[in-house]
């Protein structure tokens, strides 16, 4: 009986352990995530003054009836074709980084522990014994920022594509209104937006963010109590 | 076989290996010296030198015809540790799934 249940808790420590390596990861490949959106957006920038300067060279301006469409002041192109370029270039961008995302994710190593708990209390045992608690700790405490900054990032991405769909469905439909009028309040009903759809998911991200904090705290405990008990002063 | 003592000293004995030991002995009894190394993983050389470690805390006894016997203190030694580890692994909060 005592061997299953040290089997059942050194089981859930270690997938709990996974699960934080998995967190680490994925604030790593929310960087990446983060740097294919910033491509996509400066090729969408870059596309966007190479289409202004055409417009200038030929005596065209970037405009609608003089007023240029405009997503938080800076002038959105009027050609149609070159405004869906600009939506696939970060539609493309998005799906390459969510796939970066969780291929990263996915090749995370874990339970490589398994085998050895298969073995009983002497496996728990080894497992406990070969940790590096330092390294651990360190993971751990990486995974509290990560957790807290893959958050950050989930909602700057919600708010920017709710922004882009927002000013695409204002350039259709209030095609005849003042660009400058309509679009300035895009940010704020975006934000509102995004913060409605994501509060059950930020509140349970910052419930994790509390439970990893408690769990380095724990954890450092173990580390200590476990070099200092008697079994390894002998 | 015996370890001097500088070798005794400098030897820290790996906690995997000492409840592999014991939890065969517990479970197939007395054991030969030699099975009892193949059953552990470890080199007869190296099973030596835990062999007498252990029996000198009190873990094993060598009988005369060269089994080796668990003693009640190393069941008991063994128990607690797996206690110390049930326990204490008990206290850690660790998120909840979902």
């Amino acid at each position: 009986m005592s061997d299953q249940d040290v089997v059942a808790k050194v089981g859930d420590l270690m997938r709990t352990l996974d699960d934080v390596k998995r967190y680490k990861e994925l604030a790593y490949a929310m960087v990446d995530f983060g740097a294919i959106m910033v491509v996509a957006v400066i090729a969408v920038i870059g596309v966007t003054m190479f289409q202004s300067s055409v417009y200038i060279v030929s005596g065209f301006p970037t405009s609608n009836n003089g007023g240029a469409y405009l997503l938080f002041g800076t002038p959105f192109p009027s050609n149609i074709l070159v405004f869906f370029g600009e939506l696939i270039i970060l539609f493309l961008g998005l799906i390459l980084g969510v796939y970066r995302v969780d291929k990263r994710v996915r090749l995370t190593k874990v339970g490589e522990w398994k085998e050895t708990l298969e073995e009983g209390a002497p496996g728990a045992i080894k497992i406990l014994s070969n940790m590096e608690w330092d390294s651990l700790l360190g993971t751990v405490s990486v995974a509290r920022v990560a957790y807290l900054f893959y958050s950050i990032i989930k909602v700057i991405g919600y708010f920017l594509l709710v922004s882009v769909i927002l000013t695409f469905v204002s350039v259709f439909t209030l095609f005849s209104v003042p660009a400058t009028l309509g679009y300035s309040s895009i940010p704020f009903i975006s934000l509102i937006i995004v913060l409605l759809f994501t509060k059950n998911s930020l509140t349970e991200g910052f419930r994790k963010l509390r439970s990893l904090d408690s769990l380095f705290w724990d954890l450092r405990w173990f580390a200590s109590e476990f070099k200092r008990a008697d079994f390894n002063q002998t | 076989m015996r370890l001097n003592s500088r070798e005794q000293i400098s030897t820290r004995p790996d906690l995997y290996v000492l409840a592999r030991i014991i939890k065969i002995l517990s479970e197939k009894g007395q054991t030969n010296r030699t099975a009892l190394a193949t059953a552990a993983g470890i080199s007869y050389d190296r099973f030596v030198l835990y062999l007498d470690w252990m029996t000198t805390k009190g873990f094993v006894i060598l009988a005369e015809d060269g089994d080796v016997h668990l003693t009640s203190a190393g069941g008991q030694a063994y128990e607690q540790l797996v206690q110390w580890i049930i326990q204490h692994v008990g206290q850690l909060r660790l998120p909840r799934k979902g």
